[in-house]
């Protein structure tokens, strides 16, 4: 799936409007916009996962599967620009961005539970 | 009802949409023009037309108007109403009273042909 | 009534009533939080049962459709604000109906996307000039069916039915934090404006004009809205449920627009795969003929201009020059490269801003004497469209900030 360059509209709006919206509560910080993209990340490495596992076993067309893993792929690279400098999800990011597109599905699904661990610590603290 | 009978000009008149004596569209209601008939006022005809606006929009608005349609208004005397109800039925054609230019001018841009 | 109108009246209403918006918050909302959300979609489409009821019921009787009494009861200000919000609101559903065809055309053949944006364009543009409306509207939505491979999915995957049906009472879940309930709240919003888009009355209205209806269509119209919104609404909750069961273990929220087809693939296989791209190609190509269509008769009706597709294009010259022009915006947008999933959160958001704008004039003339004579609303149709009008009100007013809160639904 191609794209272009991530303009981060939310962030945009964001900076727009939460000083007023942060006064009933809700001022998103650094760990909080961390957290929706480890989220999707964590998504979109387990969709991938499921697309190569479907694919190893001749569930997909050549077509699907060559378009998911690409959207995958673009969409962790962007979304591995937008995290914080020090962020607990980088070192899964990179992990994510070596592996080849036909990585075996066990390796991306380990990162992408390893993305969840953090998420779970995230959401709780 | 017809013309003759009481009309609300604002609930009943502006705004509603216009259909000549073929049943095509042929605008909106946009204003209303009034003459004083034996120090009564009567409806004279309606006006159609993006220049009928002004005095209707923000002065702003208006002028954003002008620019993208023009000023024009053509006039639809006040007899040439057959009927009112959800639109007002014209018993004239479209062209009688200046109306349907802009689709006729339009009409020579559009292929005339391949449509089942 | 004729059976083999009403036949295909509903199955029309049934195949054109999962667009890419539905499609994307259902996935999103089974995967996230169960069967929890299914009774905001039931809820929901009560809401455009009763809404599209109405505008079809005002199409038959009063003949003029929806935008024409639109201007005439808000007047010349309110309307045009409510014709440019709508116009935006759509545009942008649009795009992302063009976008989301063009990535499942990608998915079926490999070739660019943008390229395939472009073709998509060009076919429905093609579509539209040839094709009278009963075959357009017939066409795409009877081959929009190809969406029910996701209810055979459901079943063959055999959900805990009971745990389904406890979904369509109202509910939140318990334990969750506030952010969680925040979510929550926002995919109550996002479904709500994605089942009650403002273009499906236009449409739904001007398509009764389009066919000529009377007020011997009436059954007609209460019939195809009611058992024919309620079958699309099962296909929705299909599409739901399965990734409650299918997606939540492999915790998958699907991101990707291509990742819904999996809740086929996986028990049907590379068949399944295949028809339910094809079921989501041609729901989601209906939808971006129905939007763009919707914005060109909204503006041909405003300005009281010659419209509809029952006529051949040069004898509505203006509105055939709209429609065009619309679909090429649209294209243009989904050429900027933004993500269809972001242009899908903005159709949502805006589209519920303007559904007020929408819905008000509809009530009032509903249940105008002077146009509607004995057909005007009963106790129940007005108790309904009121009730529902409070609950669009209280959904627009939520929707930017809960947008902002949960940082556009990912929490």
């Amino acid at each position: 799936m191609e794209r272009a360059a991530n303009v981060s509209v939310n962030a945009q709006m964001k900076a727009a409007i939460l000083p007023a919206l942060a006064l009933i509560g809700g001022c998103s910080s650094g760990a909080q916009a961390d957290l929706s993209t480890i989220k999707e990340m964590r998504s979109v490495a387990a969709e991938w996962a499921t697309v190569n596992r479907e694919a190893a076993r001749g569930h997909l067309t050549t077509a699907y599967a060559a378009g998911m893993r690409k959207a995958a792929r673009e969409q962790i690279a962007q979304q591995a620009q937008t995290l914080t400098e020090g962020s607990p999800a980088a070192p899964a990011a990179a992990a994510l961005q070596a592996l080849p597109a036909d990585a075996a599905p066990e390796r991306i699904a380990r990162v992408a539970a390893a993305l969840k661990q953090i998420e779970t610590k995230l959401e709780s603290a | 009802m017809k013309p003759q009978d009481e009309v609300q000009l604002v609930s009943g008149l502006l705004d509603l949409p216009i259909l000549d004596k073929d049943h095509r569209y042929c605008g909106i209601v946009d204003d209303l023009e009034f003459e004083q008939v034996d120090g009564m006022l009567r409806v004279k005809a309606l006006l159609v037309g993006p220049g009928a606006y002004r005095g209707r929009l923000p002065g702003w608005a208006f002028w954003l108007v002008r620019r993208i349609a023009g000023e024009r208004i053509s006039r639809v005397p006040w007899d040439a109403i057959a009927e009112i109800g959800s639109a007002a039925v014209l018993n004239v054609a479209a062209e009688t009273c200046g109306l349907h230019r802009t689709e006729d001018r339009v009409r020579r841009l559009i292929p005339h042909r391949g449509a089942m | 009534m004729n059976p083999l109108e009403l036949t295909l009246g509903i199955l029309t209403a049934v195949g054109g009533f999962v667009d890419i918006s539905e499609l994307v918050f259902a996935a999103q909302a089974g995967s996230s939080y169960g069967y929890a959300l299914i009774w905001v979609f039931a809820f929901a489409t009560i809401g455009i049962m009763v809404m599209g009821e109405m505008s079809g019921r005002i199409a038959a009787v009063a003949k003029q459709p929806v935008f024409n009494l639109i201007r005439h009861r808000l007047g010349l200000k309110l309307g045009l604000v409510t014709l440019v919000a709508s116009l935006i609101s759509n545009l942008i559903t649009c795009a992302a109906e063009v976008g989301g065809a063009a990535i499942v055309l990608h998915l079926l053949t490999g070739a660019p996307i943008m390229l395939m944006a472009v073709v998509m364009t060009a076919v429905v543009i093609a579509s539209i000039w040839v094709l009278p409306f009963k075959w357009i509207e017939r066409t795409y939505g009877l081959l929009g069916l190809f969406m029910i491979v996701f209810a055979v999915a459901l079943v063959k995957i055999n959900p805990p039915w009971g745990e389904i049906a406890k979904g369509l009472v109202p509910q939140v879940p318990a334990g969750l934090s506030t952010q969680e309930l925040l979510r929550f709240a926002y995919f109550g919003v996002a479904i709500v404006s994605a089942v009650m888009f403002p273009y499906e009355v236009y449409f739904y209205s001007s398509g009764g004009i389009e066919e000529d209806w009377g007020p011997k269509d009436l059954p007609l119209n209460r019939v195809t809205c009611i058992v024919g919104f309620a079958l699309g609404s099962l296909l929705a909750i299909s599409i739901l449920s399965s990734s409650a069961q299918l997606f939540a273990p492999l915790n998958m929220d699907p991101q990707l627009p291509g990742s819904a087809v999996l809740e086929v693939e996986l028990p049907m296989g590379r068949l399944g795969l295949l028809l339910a791209l094809l079921g989501i190609l041609f729901a989601v190509a209906g939808a971006a003929i129905e939007t763009c269509l919707a914005n060109a008769y909204s503006v041909a009706q405003f300005f009281g201009w010659e419209w509809g597709r029952h006529k051949k294009p040069w004898e509505a010259p203006r509105f055939t020059l709209v429609w065009i022009a619309l679909f090429l915006l649209a294209l243009a947008i989904v050429l900027t490269g933004i993500d269809v999933m972001k242009l899908v959160e903005f159709a949502v958001l805006f589209s519920v801003l303007v559904l007020p704008l929408t819905y008000l004039p509809l009530l009032l003339l509903a249940s105008d004497r002077h146009f509607m004579q004995e057909h005007r609303n009963g106790v129940l149709a007005n108790g309904l469209g009121w009730f529902y009008f409070v609950v669009i009100i209280v959904a627009a007013a939520a929707a930017i900030p809960l947008f902002l809160l949960t940082s556009g639904g990912q929490g």
